[in-house]
C-alpha cells in the first residue's frame, strides 16, 4: 500500500493521516462498495422520478400480467400487472430508509449507554452489561420477530425491532472504546487540566470512537437490510400492497416457474445493497486496523 | 476446573431466566386482547369475556401471572394453545426435531466446508485462489437465505427435478426420503454460514501464519504440513470456534425463513403460523425454546473453547 499523502500538505498543523473516508475510497473493495451504495442511495432517493409507473397501479389483463422485461417494463410486470422496476425502486427506498433509521437509533442509544457504562463503572456497568448480554442470548431474527409482533405491524415496528437487536453491539463497542480511551495520555492530560467529566466525554471520548463506530455501523446497515427483507418476506414487515423487497419475493415465490424475473430483480436489489455495505465495512475495517490488510 | 464449570452453569441458569422473563413481558404487551381474539368477534358478550379472562388467569395482576407462569415453566408446563386444545409443549417439542435436523446438517456443511476453504485462501493470500474464495464468501454473506433457497428451488427442483422442494419426512420413517427433503434446506443454511466462517477462518489463519512460532517450527525443520496443521491451524481454530458457535445459534434464525420457504413443520414455521393465528402462548413457547437452544449451544461452545485454550481455564480459576 503506498502512503504518499500527509507529507505534501502545507497546513501549519502537524500532518494528519488521511481521513477514514479517503482511505476507504482508495482501496478497491471500498471503491466498489461506495459505487454500489451510491447507486442504491441515488435510486432510492430518486425512486419517484425514476419509476416508469405507479408501483401500486394494477393492470389486470392477459397481455399485461407476468410480462418479461421489455422497453416499457425493463424489469417486467407481476401477477397483478404492476411494473416490477417501479416496485423495486420504491422497495429499495423503504429498505434503505428503515436501515438508516434503525441503525441511527441503535447508534444513539448504544453510544449513550456504553459510554456511561464505561465511564461510571461499578454497579451501573455490571447491571447494564448483564442486560445487554441477555439480549445477545436471543437469535437475532427471532428477537426481531418477537419485538415486531409486540409492537404491531408497520414501518415503526420494523424500525424499532431492527434498532433494538443492534443496540447491544453498539453498547459493547462504546463501552470498550471508552475504557480504552480512558487509558490514553491525552485523557490523563485533560483530567490534570481540570476538564470536567461531561466535557471530556464530548471532546475526547466520543470523537475518538467515531471510526470504530462507523465501521460497525456499516456492518449493521448490511444486517439491517437483511433483517428487514427477512421480516417482510415472512409477512411481518409493512403490510401489502406497499412495495417491500422481501414481500415482493414472498409473493413471487408461487410464480417462480412462470415468471422468474419477479423473484430475480428484487433479490438482486437486496444483494447489491447488502454487498455494498459489506464491502464498505470490510474496507473501513482494514483502514482502521493496521493488522488487517489484504 | 470444577469451580469454573459451576460458575458457567450458574451463568446459564441466570441467562435462561432472563430470557424467559423477556419473552413473557415482550409477548404480554402485544396489541389486541387475547381474550377478545379467542372469543371471536361474534361472541363478545361481556359475561363470556369475563369468564374466559378468569379461566386464562388474565384478570390477575401481571406480576402474579408472571410468577405463576414461571412456576409452571419450571414444571415443564408452557400452558395451552389458545387455538387448539393442545399443550404448548406438545406442539413445540413436536416441531423441534425437524429444526434440529436441519440445523445439525447445515452446521456440518458450514463448518466442514469453511475450514478447508479458509485455510486454502489464507495459504494463497493475495493470489487468484484467495480472491475467488473471498469473493464467493462475500457474496454468500450478502445474500438472504430465502434468495438462495428460491435459487435452489428454481435450479434443482424445477429445472433438474432432482430433489423435493417442500415438505418433511421424518428420518425415522423413511431415512432416504427424509434425507432428500433435508438436502436443499440444509445446503441453503450451510452455505450462508460457510460464507461467514470462511472469512473468519481465513483471517485468523493469516494472523497465525505470521506469528513467530510458525516461523520457528519451520526453521526447526518441521514439515510444512506440521507447521500448518499442527501449529497454525490449532491456534486459528480458537477464535473460529467462538464464531462458529454464534453462527450455529444464528442457524435458528435462518431456520425460521428456510422452514417457511420449504414448508417444513419445524419450530420456525410453527412460530410464524401461530403469530398469524395470534396464538400467543404457542409463539411464546416457540421463541423461548429457540432462545434456550441458542443459550445451550453457546454454553457448549464455551466449554469447547476452554478445552482448546488452557488460558481461559487458568483465568477462570483465578477469578
Amino acid at each position: 500500500m503506498t502512503d504518499a499523502t500527509s507529507q505534501g500538505t502545507a497546513a501549519p498543523a502537524p500532518p494528519r493521516p488521511p481521513g477514514l473516508f479517503a482511505r476507504v475510497a482508495r482501496s478497491w473493495t471500498g471503491g466498489i462498495g461506495l459505487v454500489l451504495i451510491g447507486l442504491v442511495a441515488a435510486s432510492a432517493l430518486a425512486a419517484p422520478l425514476l419509476s416508469p409507473a405507479d408501483p401500486l397501479a394494477q393492470q389486470l389483463s392477459a397481455g399485461t400480467i407476468f410480462q418479461g422485461p421489455s422497453a416499457a417494463h425493463p424489469f417486467g410486470t407481476d401477477n397483478l400487472g404492476r411494473d416490477v422496476l417501479s416496485r423495486v425502486l420504491h422497495g429499495m427506498r423503504f429498505s434503505l430508509g428503515v436501515a438508516l433509521a434503525s441503525v441511527g437509533i441503535a447508534v444513539a442509544i448504544g453510544l449513550v449507554a456504553g459510554t456511561l457504562a464505561g465511564t461510571l463503572g461499578g454497579w451501573w456497568d455490571r447491571a447494564l452489561m448483564r442486560l445487554v448480554d441477555s439480549f445477545l442470548a436471543f437469535p437475532v431474527l427471532i428477537l426481531a420477530i418477537a419485538i415486531s409482533v409486540a409492537l404491531g405491524r408497520g414501518a415503526g415496528g420494523v424500525i424499532l425491532a431492527i434498532a433494538f437487536v443492534n443496540i447491544p453491539v453498539f453498547t459493547r463497542l462504546a463501552r470498550a472504546q471508552t475504557l480504552k480511551i480512558e487509558q490514553a495520555q491525552y485523557m490523563t492530560a485533560a483530567v490534570l487540566m481540570g476538564s470536567s467529566l461531561p466535557m471530556r466525554i464530548l471532546r475526547h471520548t466520543l470523537p475518538n470512537m467515531l471510526n470504530p463506530v462507523l465501521v460497525q455501523a456499516s456492518v449493521a446497515l448490511s444486517f439491517a437490510v437483511l433483517i428487514e427483507s427477512g421480516l417482510s418476506f415472512l409477512g411481518l414487515g409493512i403490510p401489502a400492497p406497499a412495495p417491500s423487497l422481501g414481500l415482493m419475493i414472498a409473493e413471487a415465490k408461487a410464480y417462480i416457474a412462470l415468471a422468474p424475473h419477479m423473484v430475480a430483480f428484487p433479490s438482486l436489489a437486496i444483494v447489491v445493497t447488502v454487498l455494498g455495505f459489506n464491502l464498505l465495512g470490510d474496507a473501513a475495517g482494514d483502514a482502521t486496523d493496521p493488522r488487517r490488510r489484504g | 476446573m470444577l469451580r469454573y464449570l459451576a460458575g458457567r452453569v450458574l451463568d446459564l441458569v441466570l441467562v435462561a431466566w432472563i430470557v424467559a422473563t423477556v419473552v413473557f413481558f415482550l409477548l404480554r404487551v402485544i396489541p389486541g386482547d387475547p381474550v377478545l381474539i379467542l372469543a371471536g368477534i361474534d361472541a363478545v358478550s361481556a359475561d363470556s369475556v369475563a369468564r374466559l379472562r378468569a379461566e386464562m388467569g388474565l384478570d390477575r395482576p401481571v406480576i402474579v401471572q408472571y410468577l405463576g407462569w414461571l412456576a409452571d415453566l419450571l414444571q415443564g408446563d408452557m400452558g395451552t394453545s389458545l387455538r387448539r386444545d393442545v399443550p404448548v409443549t406438545t406442539l413445540v417439542f413436536g416441531a423441534a426435531p425437524a429444526t434440529l435436523q436441519i440445523a445439525v446438517l447445515a452446521a456440518v456443511i458450514g463448518i466442514g466446508t469453511s475450514i478447508p476453504l479458509g485455510v486454502a485462501a489464507a495459504r494463497a493470500q493475495g493470489r487468484a485462489r484467495d480472491g475467488a474464495i473471498t469473493a464467493a464468501a462475500l457474496l454468500g454473506i450478502s445474500t438472504p437465505h430465502f434468495v438462495i433457497a428460491l435459487l435452489f428451488i428454481y435450479i434443482f427442483a424445477l429445472g433438474l427435478g432432482l430433489l423435493p422442494t417442500s415438505g418433511y419426512v421424518p428420518l425415522t420413517e423413511a431415512p432416504i426420503e427424509g434425507l432428500a427433503h433435508l438436502v436443499l434446506p440444509a445446503l441453503t443454511l450451510g452455505l450462508v454460514m460457510a460464507g461467514i466462517l470462511v472469512r473468519m477462518m481465513r483471517r485468523s489463519m493469516i494472523d497465525e501464519l505470521g506469528e513467530d512460532y510458525v516461523r520457528t517450527a519451520r526453521a526447526k525443520g518441521a514439515s510444512e504440513r506440521r507447521a500448518l496443521y499442527g501449529h497454525a491451524l490449532r491456534n486459528a481454530l480458537i477464535p473460529f470456534v467462538t464464531i462458529a458457535g454464534i453462527e450455529v445459534g444464528i442457524l435458528l434464525s435462518g431456520a425460521v425463513i428456510i422452514e417457511t420457504v420449504f414448508a417444513i413443520p419445524g419450530l420456525g414455521r410453527l412460530m410464524i403460523e401461530t403469530i398469524n393465528q395470534r396464538d400467543y402462548t404457542v409463539v411464546q413457547g416457540a421463541v423461548l425454546l429457540s432462545a434456550v437452544f441458542y443459550v445451550l449451544v453457546n454454553f457448549t461452545v464455551d466449554l469447547l473453547y476452554t478445552a482448546l485454550d488452557p488460558r481461559v481455564r487458568v483465568a477462570g480459576r483465578r477469578a
